[in-house]
């Protein structure tokens, strides 16, 4: 393999890359019942400790109304944050109890946005309800969220497509 | 109208006029032959009018009427403040005498003289002498003379006033007792200054304020204009006086005032004003602030009273509310007012509520003890009614946005319990005001606007979960913000529920539970939802 090759290799493999931590993509995850979530970051480079803003949208392209328990995004949202070693760290706190819950829908073609806040200066461990007060390490970071919701009567889970984030 | 207030205005109170001379001693004059008689007199008074006697060759006789006193216009629909005179000519050959008296006809309407029982005025004041005599018997005092009389009789000439020639000092007249004080402003219309004074008197009377001469003069005849200034309070996102009329505002709608010296709706800048204070009656707030975090909220009641202007929100409705505002100018003390009448939205919260079991929650999401299950009706569901009051409030903007807020009340407290090596326990506890997880609360967009609900719920699903309670005790508020307004609270809604559930290994079991049926709404008055901190980031310990 000529220099050229592995040249040409790897600026295909760091546009693919550079595709999924892009800050703007639109990428949605698995259709789950023809319902899809998408996340997005403003800026894929993060500061230890700092705040993670995470765009979030979920589009019901099915022919049913679904259901959405509504608290707040961070309650609603499971964020998730795997590192290159595979370690999760769980930066939502783990959906136990509920003072605001509505019971709220997407109705067919519909689709609705939510900003959800997280710290990266805690993680949650579960079965554990109290947060672990440590900064996640430096490093290279697979972003993914997910959330329930019903449809006649039936429990699914969606996933988000993944966003390559880096923590410096 | 009774309630309408009307600008205070200075009106001739009385009046009494004489031009008397013996002998022509111009033959030619206005063609009349020598030896030509005039004597005219004029006595009247503004609620009866008057009488005239004029003879003269031909012989002539009649009567005249003041004008009303309620607006200063005379029946010919012109404004009667004119230039006034006062004159004490006496010889041999001629008499020339001229009394007018001045007052203020105040504002005095009823409501108003029950609030406030004495009004202040500031009276305004300049007069001009004559260089030469004014007499009767020349072509130019005959005119002159009957200038005041044919206005008030028979109003066929204008408005065209003579005015003395001679400024006088203001410092050389007095005003019920009152030397005036030099305001340094010049009248335009013959030179002099005008000068001030302060008039105090009981709410609804009239007030002597005919300036009197403290000097000598050479003619002893001058001229005389008197004006009353006010304070007014204006509209200061429209310019419009306030003071004569009674508002209608809505609560919520911002209420930007201004306090201004005014002189026949004509505002004075050139006297300056100092020491404000305005007196605001009702519960008025200047800010309700919910942090951006959503952490805290708080009442922002105190604003600036010693300014000019005062900008504010009313919560609560009145009517007849009456706002002051006093300042000092030249070391007098004078105070304006203004008339409002607060309305506010007529509203009604209505409450249906499910009850609490253990099943999945109203989403059919997760497992638990729920207030409100298996995608059935909601824990409590919140509706309302608001209807809006009749009238021409906000600019006409009758637009507005309903809102609503939760807070959780102390004290929550939420349990769950883990069998491990040995039971964990972890809690959740608010023993403050909290709100309820956002704020807005927001509306659910499944039921109809502006409809709103909440199914509490404490999951069970979890691993090697074995028990699981909850007590909540929360207040929903309904909202009120009319267009570029401020919110304001209408109705709340104090509600609860609670349950517990245990698994000993044979499956959940729910061992207590309680809620709020339909609870009843309650006027929020002037009471806001506040709280320290949000249940969301309250952490299990």
């Amino acid at each position: 393999m000529t220099k050229k090759s592995l040249s040409t290799i790897f600026s295909v493999f760091f546009l693919a890359t550079a595709c999924i931590a892009q800050s703007t993509n639109n990428l949605y995850g698995k259709s789950v019942q023809e319902v899809q979530l998408s996340i997005s970051v403003s800026n894929s480079v993060i500061v230890v400790g700092s705040e993670l803003v995470i765009s979030a949208e979920i589009k019901n392209l099915s022919t049913n109304v679904i259901y959405l328990s509504e608290s707040s995004p961070e309650m609603d949202f499971n964020v998730l944050l795997t590192s290159d070693s595979g370690k999760v760290y769980k930066l939502t706190p783990p959906a136990v109890v509920f003072t605001r819950l509505l019971r709220t829908d997407l109705k067919p073609g519909e689709s609705r946005d939510w900003i959800i806040h997280v710290g990266i200066n805690k993680y949650f461990e579960p079965p554990s309800l109290v947060a672990t007060d440590k900064n996640i390490e430096p490093g290279d970071y697979i972003l993914k969220a997910t959330r329930h919701f019903s449809k006649n009567n039936s429990i699914f889970e969606l996933e988000s497509n993944l966003l390559k984030v880096q923590i410096k | 109208m009774l309630n309408q207030l009307q600008s205070a205005t200075v009106v001739a109170s009385d009046y009494s006029g004489v031009g008397y001379y013996v002998w022509m001693t111009n033959a030619n004059d206005m063609g009349w032959s020598n030896g030509y008689f005039q004597d005219e007199t004029l006595i009247g008074d503004y609620l009866s009018g008057g009488t005239w006697n004029y003879s003269d060759n031909y012989g002539m006789a009649g009567s005249w009427v003041m004008p009303s006193v309620e607006d200063g216009i005379n029946s010919y629909g012109w404004l009667f403040s004119p230039t006034f005179e006062y004159a004490a000519l006496d010889d041999a050959n001629y008499r020339r005498i001229v009394q007018t008296k001045v007052m203020i006809v105040p504002q005095g309407m009823v409501p108003l003289a029950t609030t406030q029982p004495t009004q202040t005025y500031l009276v305004l004041a300049s007069a001009a002498s004559f260089s030469r005599p004014i007499l009767p018997g020349s072509r130019e005092d005959f005119y002159n003379h009957d200038y005041f009389f044919n206005f008030i009789n028979v109003g066929i000439w204008s408005q065209q006033w003579y005015a003395g020639n001679v400024p006088l000092p203001p410092e050389w007249f007095q005003i019920n007792g009152q030397t005036l004080v030099n305001s340094g402003i010049i009248n335009s219309s013959d030179g002099s200054v005008w000068g001030l004074t302060v008039v105090s008197a009981p709410s609804g009377a009239t007030v002597d304020v005919t300036p009197t001469m403290t000097h000598a003069m050479t003619n002893n005849d001058y001229t005389f204009r008197v004006e009353v200034g006010r304070l007014q309070i204006v509209d200061a996102n429209t310019g419009t006086i306030l003071t004569t009329q009674t508002n209608t505002v809505i609560v919520g709608q911002q209420m930007n005032l201004k306090c201004q010296l005014m002189v026949s709706n004509e505002v004075v800048t050139s006297l300056p004003l100092a020491n404000f204070q305005w007196t605001v009656p009702g519960y008025a707030i200047s800010n309700y602030v919910v942090a951006t975090d959503s952490s805290s909220a708080m009442v922002v009641t105190n604003f600036p009273l010693n300014n000019s202007n005062v900008v504010f929100y009313w919560v609560d409705g009145a009517t007849n509310r009456v706002i002051q505002c006093s300042a000092t100018v030249q070391c007098k003390t004078i105070t304006g007012q203004a008339v409002f009448n607060v309305l506010r939205p007529t509203a009604k919260v209505m409450t249906q509520t499910s009850s609490v079991e253990l099943g999945y929650n109203i989403n059919r999401t997760f497992f638990g003890v729920c207030f409100g299950t298996n995608g059935g009706a909601p824990g409590i569901l919140f509706s309302n009614t608001v209807i809006m009051p009749l009238g021409n409030y906000n600019y006409g903007n009758a637009n507005y946005i309903l809102e609503w807020v939760q807070v959780v009340t102390p004290t929550y407290l939420a349990t769950v319990k883990f069998q491990g090596t040995n039971i964990i326990t972890y809690t959740k506890m608010a023993t403050n005001v909290v709100l309820d997880t956002t704020y807005p609360y927001g509306f659910d967009p499944s039921f109809p606007y502006p409809d709103t609900d909440d199914s509490p719920c404490i999951a069970t699903d979890l691993p090697q979960e074995i028990a699981a309670s909850v007590t909540q005790n929360s207040e929903m508020w309904l909202m009120f913000q009319p267009a570029n307004g401020q919110s304001v609270p209408l109705r709340t809604v104090s509600w609860n529920c609670s349950g517990a559930a245990t698994n000993s290994g044979a499956g959940w079991v729910l061992t207590s539970r309680s809620w709020s049926t339909n609870p009843s709404d309650a006027d929020a008055g002037t009471t806001y939802p506040v709280w320290t901190n949000n249940i969301s980031t309250i952490p299990f310990q």
